[in-house]
């Protein structure tokens, strides 16, 4: 009897499915197989070869899938639930208990049938909103497990079932203060993870707690009062109340939004039942919305319960402070947030200070938190991390809008949203949630920007909701392009809605800025023309809106260097501003700030540094130190002290401000990469190469990786940097790779008429000069200077430089004729401007005014030129700067038969920086060593 | 009574440092997750073809999010595409024993041409599925994954630890056992 080898027939058909057909028989004979073998592996190969049109597998699969759940129930089942007996009956409906009993798992759940829940409308919004709470797993709240209809077309809840003792029943009896204590703790911290995941319980209350047998308390129906309370189709004599108004928070009672503050309200309550307290004189609704709660102590001194009025005199200061605290009538005034109550929970339990004795701060903080809109921008970006589904929530909501109804629910939502990022706010705070502080606000964005794949494409109105808020936070942390690639998104459908102008107009402009980061002005010019033109109609009833606009246009327009237009939108946003009121103060801290640009872009530096400061000072009041617009004006600050020479304060400035970015926006945003290149460019100024040359690289590494391929402009302004950073060390192949990188960034990026592309140009040319290119560099020098003159006025600062790169062209090339007409005519219009160049251009002025005194034989003028330039670099930079030994080596070289001693001496001088600071092959180190 | 509920991150994260007694939890979580997914699913009168490998490529991606580098990700995406072979077989088995038991009428899906002979086939190919993995039990393994998964060669290679062409015949293998076992 021969034994079939299942590891013989596998290799055998391996062998043969492996060949072409035709060789098979062959393959077939040579290996020996026994008779059950053969026929085993004879019929595999001919289920192998038979042609089948579908693949059976598969088939069977999919069509097994379809059937795997039945679509509708038998009575006295719902689902694969056998209903076993009623729990009881409540204002929502009756609540059954039932059993699973397919043999698989044995679980007990509650299942509650909701009443009167008439639409269909209403039907669907539950089935979709119920996997939001679904998706709420936490030991101590009872899982919502299931949900359907009933044959009669009535939704059902499914849920964990609890065995445990009322919270109420426990809290009567004689358990001890620390052990009341601790259980609320494990309350607070349940309500504090559902409410990072969004779902706020609207009904706490005793009823809704239950005590395990081991002591853990278990919430019941979180969210469920929401979900009931949506059937906005069924009359009044239908609708189910399903708050409890004993327990309801004033708010609630009220009919206002039920935010995480009405959460922090009902344990409050929970609280000062659990330490005795009594509620029944909260059964009068209109009483309950204007009183606050008793104190605690007082309530405990009055129990019924010996035990209870034993513990009344601990409950004195802390714990009658944090039921104050909680319970606060106006939800601005309580905990923000459930983890916030915690802390000071736990704080108690470990005999620590507690925040809520040390008055109103929670106030101060919201405050603060509505300010912080940058930062709480990342709450929303944490929700859509923590909560994909949420999503669905907000298309639902939007969809079963009635037109009417519309806006008052859009503001209530705002208002919710409002409440649960302050909350979101406090929870990211990193020294209170450690969690969260191992995530960059980076991370939670791409995060977040990922989930949104799980929006259903069958939801474009959420999609774009989501695209825009995310895409507003990429825009205020600083990485512009993915804020324009998410918003494009987002307003292609807002575009589509009528109803919507003041929506795409705060699109667009947001859109505008971020076009404005990237240095794409005639996108940003465009987009906020679009803004501008949709506000107008409305600029009575919405200033705010307009003078966003106008600002976002006068940045644009600034880059195109219409100042005069730039100015006039800034100062009539001015106005619409102080026309907003409270709205319009960020808005009038942005105006002192252009206008400080404005006066920077004309060269009249020394105004636009009283502009910044005053800037500043608004920010630093109305926004605090680690706010991104803060930020911006810190950076022009220390951006213009560096024009104006005063490099040690910019270096201050930069210093302190560096560190406050990386922390708010992350090393690979924007505006830090951008610091690194101010902060190498101040360094350099300063002499230092080395610590210079690292903030340069380490910034452009970043921007490499972060851009990839498609360098910005702004990068393109940090290679520049670089470059002249190497052109000083005397490294003139790498400082020319770099201005032409730039150059190349810029014309692939730029409008044509910015003036960026002509100082690359003029850059390059003096790179090229040096290297003896002078064709090219005159090619690109009537470039460079036709863009300025079409762009500056008259005696612009930048023309000089123009004229200056003129005349050491011309020089270079052996022109004296030329070079005297230029010279005569530079030296003029130096002395004519009302606004002489930085101090390091009017260096480089005089030193070029002064080779060509020395080309043309005056010494004498010569040495007087070269020692203007050194006194007005000495302003600038420090005396060991190369900059100044380049200098100090042309002036000894002027020298060297006139005044041989001096001109030894500045030699020596200049040798002892130059060896340092010159690379090996520097050209200029023949100047010091031939002598 | 039902034990408490579980911190599914809690447990996968145990689950990925080789905690024995954790992958059963797991697996009994991943199946009331699938189940509830495919019911849900269901309930919102979504697709009538409830697309299995589409199920377990959605609970991986709720159940890791966007931890899409991370290693074990493959080996997880086995473990849910095995609780959905279970969830399917389950459901098949249950309301085969309903009929015969004699109770009400079963009502299915419309558009499904003959709903006994699909629960059957079922059950077929998962026993079938079961006399491979006898025989063959990599190729079983490989049917499974492949089908009830959704997932590709370059996928199943690592969870099993051999290569992407050692999977392909496992497959060629697999299929045409199960096209021969089903056509008897």
């Amino acid at each position: 009897m021969s034994v079939l080898d299942y590891a013989r027939v596998r290799d055998a058909f391996d062998v043969c499915v492996a060949v072409e057909l035709e060789r098979r028989g062959g393959l077939l004979a040579a290996i020996a197989l026994n008779p059950e073998e053969r026929a085993e592996l004879d019929s595999l190969l001919a289920a192998h070869d038979a042609h089948a049109p579908h693949d059976e597998v598969s088939n069977r699969i999919s069509a097994a899938a379809a059937n795997s759940i039945d679509a509708l129930e038998r009575p006295a089942r719902l689902g694969p639930w056998r209903i076993t007996g009623e729990i009881g009956e409540g204002g929502m409906g009756v609540v059954l208990s039932a059993v699973r009993d397919d043999g698989e798992y044995d679980q007990t759940v509650a299942i509650k049938v909701i009443r009167g829940f008439s639409s269909a409308a209403a039907r669907d919004r539950l089935r979709r909103e119920r996997q939001i709470l679904a998706s709420l797993e936490h030991p101590n709240i009872a899982r919502l497990l299931d949900g359907g209809s009933t044959p009669g077309g009535e939704p059902y809840l499914v849920m964990e079932y609890i065995d445990g003792e009322p919270l109420g029943e426990w809290a009567s009896r004689a358990q001890p203060l620390r052990e009341r204590i601790q259980l609320f703790a494990a309350i607070c911290r349940a309500v504090a993870f559902a409410h990072q995941r969004l779902v706020v319980h609207r009904d706490l209350k005793p009823g809704n707690v239950l005590v395990r047998r081991n002591g853990s308390p278990v919430l019941l129906d979180f969210g469920i009062a929401k979900l009931v309370e949506t059937d906005d189709t069924a009359g009044d004599g239908t609708r189910t109340h399903t708050m409890t108004p004993a327990y309801a928070s004033p708010e609630q009672l009220r009919g206002e939004a039920v935010t995480t503050a009405s959460d922090v309200f009902g344990l409050g309550l929970l609280l000062f039942v659990l330490l005795g307290g009594d509620v029944r004189q909260r059964l009068d609704p209109l009483r309950a919305a204007s009183t606050s709660v008793n104190s605690a102590s007082n309530a405990a001194r009055g129990s019924e319960h010996a035990a209870v009025r034993a513990f009344a005199p601990q409950l004195r200061g802390d714990l009658d402070a944090i039921v104050r605290q909680a319970t606060r009538l106006d939800p601005a005034r309580r905990y923000p947030a459930a983890s916030l109550l915690l802390q000071d929970i736990e704080a108690w339990l470990d005999g620590r200070p507690v925040a809520a004795r040390a008055g109103d701060h929670w106030y101060q903080l919201r405050k603060l938190a509505y300010q912080y809109r940058a930062v709480l921008a990342f709450g929303v970006v944490l929700m859509l991390a923590a909560a994909g589904f949420t999503a669905q929530l907000a298309v639902e909501r939007n969809r079963a809008r009635s037109a009417e109804a519309r806006a008052l629910q859009e503001a209530a939502t705002a208002r919710e949203v409002v409440a649960f990022l302050t909350g979101l706010f406090a929870d990211l705070d990193p020294r209170r949630s450690p969690d969260t502080a191992n995530l960059s606000a980076r991370e939670l964005l791409d995060r977040g920007r990922a989930n949104l794949d799980l929006v259903p494409a069958s939801s474009p109105q959420a999609r774009a909701t989501l695209q825009r808020s995310l895409g507003d936070v990429y825009r205020a942390s600083s990485q512009p392009q993915q804020a324009i690639e998410l918003l494009s998104q987002a307003r292609a459908v807002f575009a589509a809605d009528p109803d919507a102008v003041a929506d795409l107009i705060e699109i667009d402009t947001v859109l505008s800025q971020a076009h404005n980061e990237m240095l794409d002005v005639d996108a940003a010019l465009a987009a906020s023309e679009r803004a501008v033109a949709a506000a107008q109609p409305r600029e009575a009833i919405d200033p705010r809106r307009l003078a966003d606009s106008l600002m976002t246009r006068g940045v644009a327009r600034q880059r195109l260097n219409r100042f005069d237009q730039a100015l006039a939108d800034f100062e009539r946003a001015q106005a619409l501003f102080e026309r907003s009121g409270e709205q319009g103060r960020l808005g009038l801290t942005s105006v002192l700030h252009n206008r400080g640009w404005v006066a920077e872009a004309q060269g009249r530096n020394q105004e636009a540094l009283d502009w910044y400061e005053k800037a500043v000072a608004a920010k630093r009041a109305l926004l605090g130190e680690d706010n991104p617009f803060t930020f911006n004006s810190v950076t022009a600050q220390a951006k213009v002290l560096a024009l104006l020479g005063r490099n040690q304060a910019a270096a201050a400035v930069l210093d302190a401000l560096i560190p406050r970015v990386a922390r708010v926006h992350g090393e690979r945003s924007l505006s830090y990469r951008m610091l690194q290149g101010e902060l190498g460019s101040v360094l350099q100024d300063l002499g230092r190469l080395s610590a210079s040359e690292t903030a340069y690289l380490r910034g452009l590494e970043l921007s490499r990786q972060v851009e990839g391929d498609t360098l910005s402009a702004r990068t393109a302004a940090m290679i520049n940097n670089l470059a002249t950073l190497r052109e000083e060390r005397g490294d003139l192949v790498q400082a020319e790779r770099g201005y032409r990188e730039s150059l190349a960034i810029r014309l692939r990026t730029l409008n044509p008429a910015d003036l960026g592309i002509a100082r690359a140009q003029s850059n390059l040319a003096r790179a090229l000069i040096q290297r003896g290119e002078l064709d090219e560099a005159g090619q690109l020098l009537d470039q460079a200077n036709a863009s300025r003159r079409a762009a500056l006025p008259a005696g612009h600062p930048e023309l000089l430089i123009s004229d200056g790169m003129r005349l050491e062209w011309l020089l270079a090339r052996g022109d004296l004729g030329g070079a005297n007409a230029s010279a005569t005519q530079l030296r003029e219009a130096l002395a004519s401007t009302p606004t002489p160049p930085a101090p390091r251009s009017h260096a480089r002025i005089l030193a070029v005014l002064a080779r060509h005194a020395r080309a043309i034989g005056d010494t004498q003028r010569a040495v007087a030129l070269f020692d203007s330039a050194l006194e007005k670099l000495g302003t600038a930079l420090p005396d060991n700067h190369p900059g100044i030994a380049l200098l100090r080596l042309d002036l000894a070289e002027t020298l060297r038969a006139s005044d041989p001693a001096r001109a030894r001496s500045l030699r020596a001088q200049a040798q002892a920086v130059l060896e340092v600071a010159l690379v090996a092959d520097a050209p200029q180190r023949a100047r010091f060593r031939n002598e | 009574m039902s034990s408490a509920p579980i911190d599914l991150g809690e447990l996968i994260t145990a689950w990925r440092s080789g905690k024995a007694e954790a992958e059963a939890v797991l697996s009994r979580e991943v199946y009331q997750l699938l189940k509830r997914m495919a019911g849900a699913r269901l309930a919102q009168g979504g697709p009538a073809t409830l697309e299995a490998t589409g199920l377990v490529h959605e609970a991986v991606a709720r159940l890791l999010g966007g931890n899409s580098d991370w290693t074990s990700r493959d080996h997880f995406f086995a473990l849910v595409a095995m609780q959905m072979r279970a969830v399917l077989v389950d459901g098949a088995r249950r309301r085969s024993a309903d009929k015969r038991g004699g109770g009400a009428a079963h009502v299915t899906l419309g558009g499904v041409a003959d709903p006994v002979v699909t629960e059957d086939s079922l059950l077929e190919l998962h026993e079938a599925l079961l006399r491979l993995s006898e025989r063959d039990a990599r190729a079983a393994r490989v049917v499974e994954l492949t089908y009830f998964g959704g997932m590709r060669a370059h996928e199943i290679a690592p969870v099993l630890e051999v290569s992407d062409a050692t999977i392909e015949r496992d497959l060629a293998f697999g299929r045409s056992w199960l096209k021969r076992e089903l056509s008897t």
